[in-house]
């Protein structure tokens, strides 16, 4: 496939027009300059004079960072004599142009630009500078065991830390401006030899077509991309952790990296990558495949537990036999409202409190959940409008979604637990039967990027995939050789892979 | 855009049209004229089944790649085997608004007696329409996903074992005599039916030049173990005298069972059940589709429409008192047109053979 990134920041963009820099004098240029950039007042000019030349220097004053380019760019300037700025600058990046625009986009990339008098060609110099958090554990994907480090809001940042985990000249990596007013830098990464090229092709097709002027950050990309916006399944991961995006990385898979936002996304994903997590790898395989089959249960808990229940108490409470029918029913007595409805209440309720406490201090959130959790919880049944058996089923359900490891796959299960509930409440079982062979079918019936997204069980794959699905089995069991893909005849066998001897 | 399916999905396509409704009444049907021979009766059904499907693999290895209505129109010329064709579509969607009457049927008295026929219908129909639409290889990915329940089927049933069971019922074996047997198992074939989903969508399976007379054997194989073993269980799990009374013996045999934390195992049999009755569903709304079109955009306005169609004589069928005599003239013509007519087909592909080369255009 040949290279199709072009658009690196200082090469000139398709749809602008040029605007070519007047030849003359320096203040003309200045001028020209300044215009462009909306006579910001934040644009600072340097002059310079030295013996033969006299320069001005332009740049942003924010974007800069001041002590390298007084010690790389203005010292060596006023000490050179009869050498041309590109020739004693120290800078990592040095380019020219007559290009206004051009100039100007070097500007707001925290370049320093320089004219002269005689010169109708710009020098422009990187000097950016970094600011941002230091990388830190995200928040949102904590993990027990296991790399520490998140992306943070900084491409090259985030960039560094893809790197560092592959060292490999197969790496590769292109950059794209999107957002026709914010221009945000955005870098596709994939591996080059392990990636499939047809949907490389069609990824980056997707991503040229993009057309808007601000892009938020990596879940405006997403909305883009997604070829089933109606479905209730994340076609994408969002990733705070750089270990996450590397093992994707190396499975084939692509990486999309926004300035500015610490998420990055992987594509095109299945439905099982929202049930991985990166603990499961960190400890041994009898322990991460069991967590496995707790999450996969979760999935099950999280959208049915509350239909479930439903349908066994408004339909089929013949199901249950006396004992627990009993129990059940009396606690059933009192309360007016129909299960459905107490149901949805509690859900609501649940919703609420969550949404409550996100954002607050952690202190206040606090309260929240023992003023939420604990007071309402204990008073609604007491006040006998939603029965014991049904805080319980809710509890439950509630904790089963946030059993994934990505919150936000866990708050589309909640969702589709509504229709589920709803479905019970109609048709009991058999609702609940209909409706659990919709969603399986959705599931059947979409593919991102070409690629059926419940695999390795819509097509079944067997054991090729099956082996880190549902279960985490052993790396050393993976009988493909790392790099060729091919079978390895030295496999050690499953017993005595090491033996004392 | 290639849609293609793998071997062990054919073989799931199969087992999933196959396995279905007809099941569950199955073993009091049977047992009413083959007794306690009505397993072996399921055997010998499965072998006949087999016979046929060796006729039809003769017959696609004739013509590679390509579906029963391809072939009729090939051998009867473009007039007849349109009309040949069309007649197959109309069986199709008889079939299938027969086994969705039996199918609301069996869910009004199970599960739901008060709700309206027609809300289960639509369901149903909605369920079966939104995955019929879609090619053959989803449709496949999710026959084969919701084959692992019948792991879990097969798992529940074993828990009857522990009921008390007399295998003295089916003792001495051969009692009823032959003709009993045969009789048992016309019905039986009945029960089978959707074996010939082979002639339309083994074209699509991929390099189906080789004989794919394996992934049938196998198939058939599965459906005729599965039913013999359901068979068995009611024959062994009911008198005699009680089995000819229930409706529906499969079903019911759960009723007996108890537990400390789980009653009326049925309803959740009858729950998974739910899944390969709509499956059969889905297959006969394909293969009405596949019967007059091949091409993907007219195949989805027809599955809209068989799907109207299916729904309204879904509906027709089950405002009738009894359906007895539909049942024997749709059963008895579709018989004749997937066994008799596939046949003559293969028969005429001789014929045709020695005035030109077929399977070379």
């Amino acid at each position: 496939m040949k290279s199709t990134f072009r658009r690196t920041p200082l090469a000139p963009q398709a749809g602008s027009f040029p605007i070519a820099l007047e030849a003359g004098s320096i203040e003309r240029k200045i001028d020209q300059v300044n215009a462009y950039m909306s006579h910001t007042e934040d644009l600072m000019i340097r002059r310079i004079e030295t013996n033969d030349q006299s320069y001005a220097l332009l740049y942003l004053e924010g974007l800069v960072d001041k002590d390298f380019m007084q010690a790389a760019i203005i010292q060596p300037l006023q000490e050179s004599i009869e050498l041309a700025p590109g020739q004693v600058v120290s800078s990592a990046s040095i380019a020219k142009s007559s290009d206004v625009v051009r100039i100007g986009r070097a500007l707001l990339e925290g370049y320093c630009v320089a004219v002269t008098e005689n010169d109708s060609e710009a020098v422009m110099m990187s000097a950016g500078k970094k600011e941002g958090r230091s990388v830190e554990e995200p928040r949102s994907e904590q993990i027990i065991k296991g790399s520490h480090e998140g992306f943070n809001e900084c491409l090259s940042t985030n960039i560094y830390l893809l790197r560092k985990r592959i060292k490999s000249p197969k790496f590769k990596l292109g950059y794209y401006t999107l957002g026709s007013v914010t221009n945000t830098k955005v870098a596709i990464i994939y591996m080059d030899d392990l990636a499939d090229p047809k949907i490389v092709e069609e990824c980056l097709k997707r991503i040229s077509s993009i057309q808007l002027d601000y892009l938020y950050s990596a879940g405006n990309i997403d909305e883009w991309l997604e070829e089933h916006p109606f479905s209730p399944f994340p076609q994408t991961i969002q990733s705070e952790r750089p270990d996450r995006v590397v093992s994707y990385l190396m499975e084939g898979k692509i990486a999309i990296a926004v300035d500015g936002s610490p998420n990055v996304l992987v594509l095109p994903i299945t439905f099982f990558s929202f049930y991985q997590s990166p603990d499961d790898y960190n400890s041994r395989w009898i322990i991460g495949s069991f967590y496995r089959i707790i999450r996969l249960v979760s999935f099950i808990l999280a959208t049915c537990l509350p239909a479930f229940y439903i349908a066994i108490v408004s339909y089929h409470s013949e199901v249950l036999p006396i004992g627990i029918l009993y129990s059940v029913k009396v606690s059933l007595t009192y309360v007016p409202l129909p299960p459905i409805l107490e149901a949805l209440l509690m859900q609501t309720i649940l919703e609420l409190l969550k949404e409550a406490a996100i954002r607050l201090p952690s202190p206040i959130a606090q309260t929240i959940g023992i003023v939420g959790g604990l007071v309402i919880g204990t008073a609604v049944v007491e006040a006998q409008l939603v029965s014991h058996t049904m805080i319980v089923v809710i509890g439950l359900t509630a904790i089963a979604s946030f059993a994934t490891p990505l919150n936000e796959f866990g708050t589309s299960l909640r969702i589709l637990g509504f229709p589920m509930m709803l479905a019970a409440a109609l048709f009991g079982f058999f609702g609940i039967s209909i409706m659990l062979m919709a969603i399986f079918i959705h599931l059947c019936k979409i593919e991102t990027l070409g690629v059926p997204y419940f695999t390795p069980f819509g097509p079944f794959k067997g054991k090729e995939n099956a082996k880190d699905m549902y279960l985490r089995l052993p790396r050393w069991m993976d009988d493909k050789e790392p790099q060729s893909g091919k079978s390895n005849p030295l496999k050690p066998l499953f017993s005595g892979r090491w033996k004392r001897s | 855009m290639n849609h293609s399916v793998t071997r062990p999905q054919l073989f799931f396509l199969i087992v999933k049209t196959q396995i279905g409704i007809g099941l569950l009444s199955l073993p009091s049907k049977i047992q009413s004229s083959a007794k306690g021979d009505a397993w072996i009766s399921v055997l010998m059904a499965g072998a006949a089944i087999q016979l046929l499907l060796i006729v039809y693999s003769q017959l696609l290895r004739k013509f590679p790649n390509q579906t029963l209505s391809d072939i009729t129109i090939r051998l009867f010329g473009v007039y007849i085997g349109k009309a040949v064709n069309f007649i197959y579509y109309v069986l199709f969607v008889l079939i299938a608004g027969y086994a969705i009457t039996l199918y609301v049927r069996l869910v009004h008295i199970w599960m739901l007696p008060m709700t309206p026929g027609w809300v289960l219908l639509l369901l149903i129909i909605g369920t079966g329409i939104y995955l019929a639409l879609e090619n053959l290889r989803v449709i496949a990915r999710f026959f084969v996903l919701t084959s692992v329940l019948f792991g879990l089927l097969i798992l529940i049933s074993t828990l009857n074992f522990t009921n008390e069971l007399q295998v003295a019922n089916i003792l001495p074996v051969g009692e009823s005599g032959f003709a009993h047997m045969v009789q048992g198992s016309e019905k039986t074939v009945f029960a089978m039916f959707g074996f010939e989903v082979i002639l339309y969508f083994a074209a699509q399976v991929q390099n189906n030049g080789k004989s794919l007379i394996r992934v049938f054997s196998f198939a058939n194989g599965f459906v005729t173990l599965f039913y013999a073993y359901f068979v068995f269980l009611c024959l062994i799990g009911f008198s005699p005298k009680v089995l000819e009374r229930v409706n529906e013996p499969v079903l019911y045999m759960f009723k007996g069972l108890t537990y400390q934390l789980f009653d009326r195992l049925d309803l959740i049999f009858l729950a998974i059940w739910i899944i390969p009755m709509t499956a059969t569903i889905v297959s006969y709304l394909c293969l009405a589709g596949k019967s007059l079109t091949a091409n993907q955009s007219s195949y989805r306005k027809l599955i809209w429409f068989s799907g109207v169609l299916v729904y309204l004589l879904g509906l027709y069928l089950s405002s009738m008192e009894s359906i007895d005599l539909f049942r024997k003239w749709v059963e008895y013509g579709y018989l004749a047109m997937i066994a008799a007519l596939p046949f003559l087909l293969w028969l005429a592909s001789f014929l045709l053979k020695n005035k030109k080369k077929v399977g070379s255009a």
